[in-house]
């Protein structure tokens, strides 16, 4: 008895045969032999310990965020700048270089809210850059991985001097939402509609010669604070909503005059 | 000798056990062997119980067992979807206005890893117990996330399963709905802290 006793505490010494058996069955004695447990317990395996879970999901969290920014910035540095791109930030620029207003749009061709804009806003403002008193400057942004082939397909138009027709064309058949985007062919074929017959755009579309441009811009908004597409900027400022963007630019021209 | 009698082709973990109790005694050893046994105290010559008394208490070690799976999935689906669109996720995150800029891309993209790495736990079994705590923690997480965005008036969805960002459609109901949805997804996970034991699990917790 005296024996069992120096071995240590876990062995109590009101337990004496079947209780004492019971009693330093693991985790059901007392809580010293718990706690004794809990503190180095060698039998149980390294990855079961706390702080090796919580530093699998850690080490996990950062692979995600390298696999994740690769990802979504692939190109970024081989990004080829569109030639034809003259505005700020490479955007598709129309309008008078002397007009006193620049607007910047950046949109996306497969956001319903994009296409809205562009049904209700944008004619308008065309109509203003017609009479040479805006500038209109269009980012094509993404609000999602997969608006990417049509943002690089419109870019590809617009190398082809078509991106106006392209960019109507493209939200005048813009699918419903959630049900997927269109194909590579499906947007060489919107190419051929608007009076694109030519192989190095076909080609464009198919390699996805402005993917990592197109990251470039949406990088862009981000770093001039956009959260939420169509995004108007009026000589600069950003306006929270863009169905007002026609009043700030009526006042911006009045102001300017 | 006595290990000869109970667990004959048990001897290294044998020895592991007696680093912890002290040298053998006379009457008894333990097994501190295969994880079924939970490492209890056998009198010489009894012969270890082919199913642990623990793997006996069917209807609770059941409900588990279907919690576990159910958590898995909602976290391996909530990670994919999220993990799919790096730019969605981004947009999602930013969208709550709660991390700030420096955090928003790796809480966006790191996040969906951890939720995937979570379900792999929780499928295998491995530390359930820690693991629904976790859960439970990110749960509450995400209910004060939509929560605050929800009283601060800020229109967006969820994003908890892709998607997100500004939403001008959101109101009390989806809120409601999202913050019912992941209080019912925190109740699995509760019952997970309390109940660690399930069948097809690697370890008893």
């Amino acid at each position: 008895m005296a024996k069992m006793q120096a071995r240590g505490p876990q062995f109590s010494q009101a337990a004496t045969g079947k209780n004492r058996i019971e009693a330093v069955r693991m985790g059901t004695s007392q809580g010293q032999n718990r706690a004794a447990r809990r503190r180095g317990d060698p039998r149980r395996p390294w990855w079961r310990h706390p702080a090796a879970i919580l530093g699998l999901l850690v080490v996990v969290a950062i692979i995600g965020y390298f696999v994740q920014s690769r990802r979504s910035s692939r190109m970024a540095g081989t990004e080829q700048r569109p030639a034809h791109a003259l505005g700020p930030g490479g955007s598709e620029l129309i309008g008078a270089a002397g007009a006193p207003v620049l607007v910047e749009v950046f949109s996306d061709f497969e956001c319903p809210r994009c296409a809205q804009f562009q049904r209700t806003v944008e004619p308008q403002i065309r109509k203003l850059v017609d009479e040479g008193k805006v500038r209109l400057a269009y980012y094509v942004a993404l609000t999602k991985m997969d608006s990417l082939p049509s943002a690089n397909a419109g870019i590809c138009a617009g190398e082809q001097g078509a991106f106006w027709p392209y960019h109507d064309y493209l939200f005048a058949h813009q699918l419903p939402e959630n049900s997927g985007s269109p194909t590579s062919d499906q947007l060489i074929q919107f190419g051929r509609k608007v009076g694109i017959n030519s192989p190095a755009f076909d080609a464009c579309v198919k390699n996805g010669t402005y993917n990592g441009w197109v990251y470039q811009i949406n990088a862009q908004g981000g770093a001039r604070g956009i959260r939420i597409l169509p995004a108007i900027f009026v000589n600069g400022r950003m306006l929270s909503d863009p169905s007002s963007a026609l009043t700030t630019i009526q006042e911006a021209l009045k102001a300017k005059d | 000798m006595q290990t000869e009698v109970v667990l004959q082709e048990r001897t290294r973990t044998i020895a592991r056990g007696f680093e912890a109790f002290g040298p053998a005694s006379a009457d008894f050893t333990i097994d501190a062997g295969r994880k079924h046994t939970g490492g209890r105290v056998m009198q010489v010559g009894a012969v270890a119980p082919d199913r642990p008394e623990w793997r006996t208490k069917i209807w609770s070690n059941w409900t588990s067992t279907i919690c576990r799976f159910v958590l898995a999935g909602v976290w391996l689906w909530s990670g994919l979807a999220k993990a799919a669109d790096p730019l969605t996720a981004e947009r999602a995150v930013r969208a709550y206005q709660l991390a700030p800029e420096v955090l928003v891309k790796p809480v966006a993209w790191g996040l969906p890893f951890t939720e995937i790495g979570l379900a792999a736990l929780l499928v295998f079994g491995i530390a359930t117990r820690m693991i629904a705590a976790i859960s439970l923690a990110l749960f509450g997480l995400f209910i004060t996330a939509i929560g605050s965005a929800w009283a601060r008036g800020i229109q967006i969805a969820c994003g908890c399963f892709g998607g997100g960002g500004e939403d001008p459609s959101a109101s009390w109901i989806s809120y409601g709905l999202e913050i019912a949805r992941d209080v019912g997804f925190a109740a699995i996970a509760a019952w997970l802290v309390t109940r660690p034991q399930s069948f097809l699990s690697f370890g008893r917790r």
